[in-house]
């Protein structure tokens, strides 16, 4: 049950989150309900479940989109979150965009022969925070991206893209490529 | 100034009178026309060209034929392009995304239900936003006895599957086949019970296919001179018992042995489905990808496909086919196959369970019994973020057509720098060549090669005699093009039912090539 793993996000819980930043917040805001989801692939996307409580997809996604589709119409989610190979990215978006969630951020992280290269787009505070802690964190870059849902809490509207690297390498099995994203409900 | 694609020749003000009259007949939730937050859903995620070549003017989505009707008046009077879908999963042909932009987009998601399921005499009838999902979990809930035919996502219109020529894996698979009766809306708002289903007392519409008198459904399918609104489809009695299996073939070169001995079983019936020989990169995809095995540019070297066949113990091809009914006779059944594909050296012999958690056998052996799944579009994993526009030659079931195809595809999807991802499916006396080519959706130069590329595959499938059964968006009218015998008859006669049955051209112009008179070039 996709409901179950529902978690309630207060921008305050952000670990790490200067006095300036708590202060543009203002007063702690209401909690949105946050959707994680991810897939048991590799080593990268099982320390990304480790940091939230993820739903994750099966070699067969059909039974999840189904309940995520159901749930996407009854607008159970505020934000619904995940790290995944592109194919169940895209198969969300489809579901997503239909019930009026949309795409706030998008990250392709990609293995090359030097590291990770980590092609972003999101807002400001987003793309600001990855920028400063994915080179510099020393293991798991997805701790990094973990911390997007509270910090997309922001009002903030301005886009920015950004490409960076690290010199993670790659774990057995991994497919080479994930993408990061995250889905706002639109209120229209 | 506004940049939101109109119809052609209407200006901002007409559109907007004519989205207040929809919102009228519909209410303003079921008229959609904010670009960002309404009509992103129906881009093609999968085009080779620019989104701005199809995007849409707005969205509508009626949930009966009175409806639609109602919706007809209004774009015969301000001549508004309706494009018309089922569940708009389309995708490799262009999904929900228009012919041109501008188009207002007819979405028949809402009319999603099932009608009638007849449990003795193994049918359905649907509307066309129902599912495969939809019709497979209704039957479950129901403890149904039949099974469903689903293409290869599930997620996927049975109504839209079928008036795309559609195909499945169990022995229902050639959908249009399976289609019987059939409910359509004309341009001019008459609704139209085809076959049996025109006697307004019969009890066999659902039955028996072709009525009195013309057999008319064929018009409807990969058309546009009328919106289908419910169809009946017949349903497979689950059989007594199924076996899927899968032969694995070492060479490429065993292409040609595997479909001569194939050819012939199928068309005799011991290969009662439509089984298919997959190709080592369609099959590797579900577990792996291409950068595990090979990171420079270009098609993958033979070095590292061998490697790679090595490793997951599959072949260069992969022959999924099942068995069905009792066990004395799919024991009787298999000695056949087995003696016939035994005979090509190295084949090895797969059954349920030998396998296990291999996602490929595991989907392949859904399908051939009707259960929808999503795992195919694993395979775009394949190059990281994949996407892909499908090429779908016909040839006669031979190992030299199949060989001729392979090495055509192969050849010009290496010179272009693309992997060789396809399977063929094994009709009753025809081979359905599908090939997916698969480029990287966020690599622009990438898309360009592709769409280049597909265009020279149907140029070399052409000349070789060739016929693609189905397209993409963009290749429609290049394909129309190639059935120009006697002077383009056929396509002639198209335009002429067209300009007959919709003369004011406002039913999906250029679906499949076809274009109403006032946008005919020439």
């Amino acid at each position: 049950m996709l409901s179950r793993r529902v978690f309630l996000l207060s921008a305050f819980a952000v670990p790490g989150l200067s006095l300036l930043q708590r202060r543009a917040i203002g007063s702690e805001p209401a909690a949105s309900k946050v959707l994680v989801l991810t897939e048991g692939i590799c080593g990268d996307t099982r320390a990304f479940a480790g940091c939230l409580p993820a739903s994750q997809f099966e070699a067969d996604p059909g039974p999840m989109l189904l309940e995520l589709d159901k749930s996407f119409k009854e607008g159970g989610f505020d934000l619904v979150f995940g790290l995944s190979r592109d194919s169940n990215f895209m198969l969300v978006e489809q579901y997503a965009q239909a019930s009026r969630y949309q795409l706030h951020y998008h990250g392709i992280h990609k293995y090359g022969a030097t590291g990770l290269s980590h092609s972003l787009q999101g807002n400001s505070e987003v793309i600001k925070y990855l920028s400063k802690n994915l080179p510099t964190v020393n293991k798991d870059w997805t701790d990094a991206v973990s911390q997007i849902p509270a910090l997309s809490e922001y009002q903030d509207r301005q886009l920015l893209k950004a490409e960076i690297s690290s010199s993670h390498s790659r774990p057995e099995q991994s497919p080479g490529l994930l993408v990061s994203w995250l889905f706002k409900r639109s209120i229209s | 100034m506004t940049t939101k694609p109109l119809p052609d020749s209407l200006s901002l003000e007409q559109f907007n009178q004519a989205i207040g009259e929809l919102r009228e007949i519909l209410g303003p939730e079921r008229v959609y026309t904010d670009d960002v937050n309404e009509l992103r859903s129906y881009r093609d995620v999968y085009s080779t060209t620019a989104d701005k070549l199809h995007l849409p003017s707005a969205a509508i989505a009626p949930e009966s034929v009175e409806e639609i009707q109602k919706v007809l008046v209004v774009a015969r009077k301000y001549v508004i392009p309706l494009w018309t879908i089922s569940t708009g999963k389309n995708l490799a042909y262009g999904g929900a995304a228009p012919r041109k932009s501008g188009y207002i987009v007819l979405d028949l998601k809402r009319m999603n239900r099932i009608i009638e399921v007849n449990e003795k005499y193994g049918y359905a009838v649907v509307e066309p936003g129902v599912s495969y999902f939809d019709l497979y979990n209704y039957l479950q809930e129901r403890n149904s006895k039949l099974w469903i035919d689903p293409a290869a996502p599930g997620w996927g219109s049975v109504l839209g599957n079928m008036s795309e020529h559609g195909a499945g894996y169990t022995p229902y698979g050639d959908h249009l086949l399976m289609n019987c009766g059939m409910q359509v809306v004309l341009a001019d708002g008459t609704v139209v019970d085809t076959g049996m289903g025109s006697s307004a007392e019969s009890n066999t519409a659902n039955l028996y296919k072709y009525g009195h008198g013309p057999w008319v459904e064929g018009l409807f399918t990969q058309s546009n001179v009328g919106i289908i609104t419910k169809i009946g489809i017949w349903l497979m009695p689950e059989p007594p018992g199924y076996r899927p299996y899968m032969v694995t073939f070492p060479k490429e070169e065993d292409l040609f042995q595997l479909t001569e001995i194939a050819g012939p079983l199928r068309l005799n019936m011991l290969i009662p489905n439509a089984a298919t020989i997959v190709g080592l990169i369609w099959e590797a995809s579900a577990t792996t990808t291409k950068n595990q095995y090979y990171q420079g540019k270009g098609a993958m070297p033979m070095s590292a496909r061998q490697k790679m066949a090595d490793d997951l113990k599959i072949g260069m091809w992969n022959f999924y086919g099942a068995l069905y009914g009792p066990p004395p006779m799919m024991d009787n059944n298999w000695k056949i196959l087995e003696e016939a594909f035994r005979s090509i050296p190295g084949a090895k012999f797969y059954f349920e369970g030998d396998r296990p958690g291999d996602p490929a056998f595991d989907y392949r052996a859904k399908l051939m019994r009707g259960v929808p799944s999503m795992t195919e579009f694993g395979i775009m994993n394949w190059v990281g973020s994949g996407a892909h526009i499908d090429f779908a030659p016909r040839s006669p079931v031979t190992g030299e057509d199949a060989m001729h195809q392979f090495t055509m595809i192969r050849d010009r999807a290496n010179e272009y720098g693309f992997d060789y991802i396809g399977e063929f499916l094994i009709g009753f006396r025809e081979l359905l060549d599908v090939f997916m080519l698969v480029f990287d959706r966020t690599d622009e130069e990438e898309m360009v090669r592709a769409h280049e590329c597909f265009g020279k595959l149907i140029d070399d499938h052409t000349a070789a005699g060739y016929g693609e059964y189905r397209t993409h968006l963009d290749f429609m009218d290049k394909v129309a093009g190639t059935y120009d015998w006697n002077d383009g008859a056929l396509w002639k006669l198209h335009h002429r039912i067209k300009d007959t049955l919709d003369p004011d051209g406002i039913l999906s112009p250029g679906k499949q090539g076809i274009w109403p008179k006032r946008m005919r070039q020439g």
